[in-house]
């Protein structure tokens, strides 16, 4: 099932050196920086979204999947309002999370606080007795 | 059908890593209004803006509470530490930290210093499948390139983001002091 990619220990490599630090390489400006978290029985997503309005931020499940969007208005430069030093980010955003199957996303909560997304969905638990019996004829 | 071949993957990254040291190399000489992204060169987000009467910084520090934010004007440099004691609650040391990451480059550094924290849960079963966001302390030093009054400044946190504005020192104050003629 898992292929090694060459291209991931490479960076993983790199990684280490003290020019990359602990992020990965080129870094995506149209995506949030996420943790996903899976407890026994809840699955936490939390997403780092600094300077939204709550109003812009979109979150919905479609097919098991999970999706942030986050909108905002682009600020502008214009004669009399410089740029000396420009990191932020400033795009709208969009990030999509697989979620498990037992995940119940009919339950599922957001909210946000100073700048941070998390989005909780409980999970169904597993039931042992359930799971993989096979009848036996 | 089309096998990739492996040396143009080498060869591509080689190219890309040879973007990001020259980025680097841009990175540190700090000029210019397209500062380039080079991951792991620091640990917070700014940018600087400047018009006619003010220099304004704004800082990401998403997940911070203004209480912990601390700024600083210090030698013509705004020096700004976001300091955590620990542990928004999912900072956790899982057993499986290492193995489950899902990012290659998070690694050791930073899966022991959440080890020495993570107090939470020890018992409950947690598996991160990624871990992109960064929960330590954080502190940036950003010189200003123009006389402000760091007396004057104001500073505002809102939804993660910090805003100081600094006013520009009036042209009159640059000429010094004036000594009185008798």
């Amino acid at each position: 099932m898992n292929t090694t990619n060459p291209f991931d220990e490479i960076e993983q490599f790199l990684g280490r050196t003290p020019f990359a630090g602990e992020r990965a390489w080129g870094r995506d400006l149209r995506t949030a920086d996420v943790d996903v978290a899976e407890y026994d029985d809840e699955f936490v997503v939390t997403a780092d979204l600094p300077g939204f309005d709550r109003d812009g931020i979109d979150v919905r499940v479609d097919d098991d999947r999970l999706t942030i969007a986050a909108e905002r208005d682009a600020e502008r430069e214009d004669a009399d309002r410089r740029y000396l030093r420009r990191e932020r980010r400033h795009e709208s955003v969009t990030r999509t999370i697989d979620l498990p199957a037992t995940a119940r996303t009919e339950d599922a909560s957001a909210t946000y606080r100073n700048g941070v997304l998390t989005v909780t969905v409980p999970l169904d638990a597993v039931d042992a007795d359930e799971g993989h019996r096979i009848d036996v004829n | 059908m089309t096998r990739r071949d492996p040396f143009d993957e080498i060869e591509d990254l080689l190219e890309r890593m040879g973007r990001e040291f020259e980025e680097l190399g841009g990175t540190l000489e700090g000029t210019g209004p397209e500062v380039p992204r080079f991951p792991g060169a620091r640990d917070v987000d700014v940018d600087v803006i400047e018009d006619d009467e003010s220099i304004v910084v704004v800082a990401d520090l998403p997940g911070f509470d203004a209480d912990d934010v601390d700024v600083e004007f210090r030698d013509d440099a705004l020096v700004i530490t976001g300091s955590r004691e620990e542990a928004t609650e999912f900072d956790v040391a899982g057993a499986d930290d290492g193995g489950e990451a899902g990012k290659p480059g998070e690694t050791d550094a930073e899966a022991a210093g959440d080890a020495a924290d993570g107090a939470h849960e020890a018992d409950d079963e947690v598996r991160y499948h990624r871990r992109e966001r960064r929960l330590r302390s954080v502190s940036r030093r950003i010189p200003i390139p123009e006389p402000v009054e760091a007396d004057a400044a104001t500073a505002s946190f809102d939804a993660g983001v910090l805003t100081v504005t600094l006013p520009k020192r009036s042209p009159d104050d640059d000429r010094g002091h004036t000594i009185d003629v008798s």
